[in-house]
């Protein structure tokens, strides 16, 4: 074959060639921007419609604004509310419970619930014995007498001071630490 | 002349591509992110219209649950209401008021509320009486409809008193008021939901407590004194230090 129809025929064949993947490069080029195009209209009226949406859903809101302002007034203090019954310490059924622990030979003094979750109690008994039944009665979970809903609410009861000195009377001072968590639900 | 459709094709190619593919190809995640928002926000109003709709419907009873935590939480510190209020209820547990000092602000205890807004009017009451009158005075306190929340309780039993009335007590009274002034904010969601179960608990608890509305302001057992908050804390432990020595009574 003469070398001028080789050249000849090689050319043909790269024309054909060039102009297949030319044709098939120009369709795939015009499906991605058919798809570009119908993919970024969908979105720009998806938005558009969205738009719309939120512009009435505003005016109707806006028209109950009367209602909305007090929906945040009453949401506002409902929160302060809860969260102060919530935090509440129910001292009616600690002083009821307490009383319903101590023996009746005790006779309490001085009394103070202290800060940090703490009862101060001075008092004086006629005898030593009876001091370390109302300490008992204090931290006996299943003491018949006391509220059941303050079970486990004494959760330590310390003897400060005892003093034996006076005949027939023992004065002592006792801390008792206390369960806040337990006066907050107690019924 | 042979190349021309190649050519043509390559040329409109380019073109599309810089034209729409490109343009398209960067725009794209924007309008996908505007979109996401947009019917972010547009759930959200769905939903806060739907909340509106339903309140519209239960307005009468938006209206009384907002009377109602008025009450107990009011707009104003109407200190003379409150003051005549804590005497009305020692009065009538039996107490003898001996002490009734008071300040605005908020005390270490209700330091957590600061954020809500709520000022507190701190009271710190002396009374006497007896144990039995001391727990009713609780009680009462605990199912006040303004809301009076105890601390710092503190009794001693005076020696030359009787069995009955034999009480000196002090407490420090914290009651709340808060004044809420919102505006209709749009966009915001509205996070109340008056059907809620735990809305209606407290809600039905409160409407339980005493009412001291209708209550005709008299003079205190007392004259009331403006205090700072510190000075009333410090009182009240002065007070119980101040007591004479106790003597073996009964509780």
């Amino acid at each position: 074959m003469p070398e001028q129809e080789v050249q000849a025929q090689t050319k043909t064949k790269l024309l054909k060639l060039s102009t297949v993947f030319t044709i098939v490069l120009l369709i795939i080029v015009c499906g991605v921007s058919a798809y570009f195009m119908v993919t970024t209209t969908k979105l720009k009226n998806q938005i558009e419609a969205e738009e719309g949406v939120i512009a009435g859903l505003r005016s109707q809101i806006n028209n109950k604004s009367a209602v909305e302002i007090n929906a945040r007034n009453l949401g506002k203090k409902f929160a302060t509310l809860k969260s102060i019954l919530n935090d509440r310490l129910y001292y009616s059924y600690l002083l009821t419970d307490i009383e319903s622990r101590k023996p009746t030979e005790i006779s309490v003094n001085q009394f103070s619930i202290l800060n940090d979750n703490k009862i101060s109690i001075s008092g004086k008994s006629p005898a030593y014995p009876v001091i370390t039944t109302y300490v008992n009665h204090l931290l006996g979970n299943n003491y018949e007498p006391a509220n059941p809903t303050l079970k486990g609410v004494y959760k330590s009861a310390t003897l400060n001071q005892v003093d034996m000195t006076n005949q027939g009377s023992v004065s002592f001072t006792m801390s008792v630490e206390f369960d806040p968590e337990k006066l907050k639900y107690a019924k | 002349m042979n190349f021309i459709v190649p050519l043509v094709c390559i040329g409109i190619s380019g073109v599309l591509g810089f034209t729409i593919i490109y343009p398209s190809a960067v725009n794209m995640p924007q309008l996908q992110a505007s979109l996401n928002e947009k019917t972010k926000v547009s759930s959200l109003l769905k939903a806060k219209a739907g909340v509106l709709e339903k309140l519209v419907d239960y307005k009468s009873v938006v209206d009384e649950d907002l009377s109602l935590v008025d009450k107990l939480i009011p707009s104003e510190g109407n200190i003379p209401y409150l003051l005549n209020q804590i005497d009305h209820i020692a009065r009538n547990s039996g107490l003898t008021v001996s002490r009734l000092n008071y300040g605005v602000g908020n005390s270490p205890k209700e330091g957590k509320d600061a954020g809500s807004g709520a000022e507190i009017i701190t009271v710190n009451l002396g009374v006497t009486g007896s144990y039995t009158q001391l727990v009713t005075f609780l009680q009462e306190t605990e199912k006040s409809a303004r809301l009076l929340d105890i601390s710092n309780l503190r009794f001693t039993i005076n020696e030359t008193s009787g069995a009955e009335g034999n009480i000196s007590a002090s407490c420090i009274l914290n009651s709340p008021f808060m004044l809420v002034n919102s505006k209709a904010s749009t966009d915001d969601p509205i996070n109340l939901n008056i059907a809620d179960s735990g809305f209606v608990t407290i809600i039905n608890r409160v409407k339980g407590f005493s009412f001291y509305d209708n209550l005709v302001v008299e003079p205190n057992t007392v004259e009331a004194t403006e205090k700072p908050i510190d000075e009333l804390l410090n009182d009240n432990e002065a007070a119980e230090q101040a007591t004479p020595s106790a003597a073996p009574t009964g509780l």
